[in-house]
């Protein structure tokens, strides 16, 4: 009589479970944001009132809670090769914005 | 495909190249400029009644206008190049994401700063160890200080956030990753170029920064990495958001604490 160990699957589930672990690590900067923002309140000697401290909290929760059931990634893309359009078009949206905002500063 | 992209696809390179351009030329003229441009002008002109910081003389402001529009430019196109959309939310204007993104920057800002004061208690070590004083980091604050913290929001926005983002992760960053195929040589690069940035004459605060240019270049070094791995996983708009967001803190908080 043989015993077989499905070590693959089990491997596998582990594997899954690590990359659905690693896609929601982000949920340590409200975890870690909301004391970090408090200290650097009382810090100063700052006073927030109950409104304030329940807005930071309601946010850290809800972008907790968006980054737990899906979290944001930068959408693929497939990369083209450099091509004189694009940089004519990449001169056409760069040029015109700093120049204007450069007369603003 | 639609008619006009296959028409396009159809024509020979060059005429290809004019009917693109004639089609989007428009939209595009319009919206940078109404948009980028008039908008913020005159949200500036009504909020203030002042024009920002008067730091750079004319030579070096066109100096940094060159730099930002000709890097902007190179990194816009250089990104195309790459398998991640680094705009998603120009792109696609997903509402999701754009909520996503002003809310994440608000903590993430605080995560960053927290690296910089590590960072910059580092930096400030080795700084002393060479022979430097302490920088006068209150004093470049209440220079860059104005009274109405909306009109300096707008102000770090436009210079800190997104000039400083576009020169150095878009520009820089985007193409040495686009050319070597590793982010991380761009992110490496771009930092340092960061760092010796802000004891440039480019920089508005450099007078005060070149009292201790070590601790300063190794500070901004520290938070040019910050910035860039942001800008790496969640793109130009997080970046820029958490870049200003943590700058107008800072300064309000250095500025206070020296009133």
């Amino acid at each position: 009589m043989t015993i077989t160990i499905n070590s693959d699957a089990r491997w596998r589930r582990l594997k899954r479970w690590l990359t659905w672990l690693r896609a929601r690590s982000e949920v340590m900067a409200p975890a870690l944001g909301v004391p970090l923002f408090f200290m650097m309140i009382g810090s100063n000697e700052g006073h927030l009132t109950t409104g304030q401290i329940g807005l930071v909290y309601g946010l850290a929760v809800g972008y907790a809670a968006l980054v737990i059931w899906s979290p944001m990634t930068l959408p693929a893309k497939p990369p083209q090769p450099f091509a004189r359009v694009a940089w004519r078009r990449a001169a056409l949206v760069v040029v015109p914005v700093v120049s204007r905002l450069q007369k603003v500063l | 495909l639609t008619n006009h992209k296959r028409r396009l696809a159809e024509k020979p390179y060059f005429e290809g190249f004019l009917a693109h351009f004639g089609k989007t030329f428009v939209k595009e003229y319009i919206m940078t400029h109404l948009v980028g441009g008039f908008v913020l002008l005159a949200a500036m002109s009504l909020l203030s009644g002042q024009t920002g910081e008067d730091n750079l003389t004319a030579g070096w402001a066109l100096l940094d206008f060159l730099l930002i529009a000709a890097l902007g430019t190179v990194g816009v196109a250089a990104e195309k190049a790459l398998p991640v959309d680094l705009f998603p939310e120009f792109r696609r204007r997903e509402v999701r994401r754009i909520v996503y993104v002003v809310v994440a920057a608000l903590f993430v800002d605080m995560l960053a700063r927290f690296w910089g004061f590590l960072f910059g208690g580092f930096a400030q070590g080795i700084g002393r160890a060479l022979g430097e004083a302490v920088p006068d980091t209150q004093g470049a604050a209440s220079s860059l200080y104005m009274a109405n913290p909306l009109v300096l929001f707008l102000n770090l926005l436009i210079g800190a956030g997104l000039f400083e983002e576009l020169l150095f992760r878009v520009g820089i960053m985007t193409l040495v990753w686009a050319l070597t195929r590793r982010w991380w040589i761009g992110l490496l690069i771009s930092a340092l170029f960061f760092g010796l940035y802000h004891i440039s004459p480019l920089s508005g605060i450099s007078a005060a920064n070149l009292a201790a240019p070590i601790t300063v270049v190794l500070t901004s070094f520290g938070m040019g990495l910050a910035t860039g791995v942001i800008y790496r996983y969640r793109g130009f708009a997080m970046a820029v958001l958490t870049h200003t967001l943590g700058d107008w803190l800072l300064v309000l908080l250095l500025a206070s604490m020296k009133a």
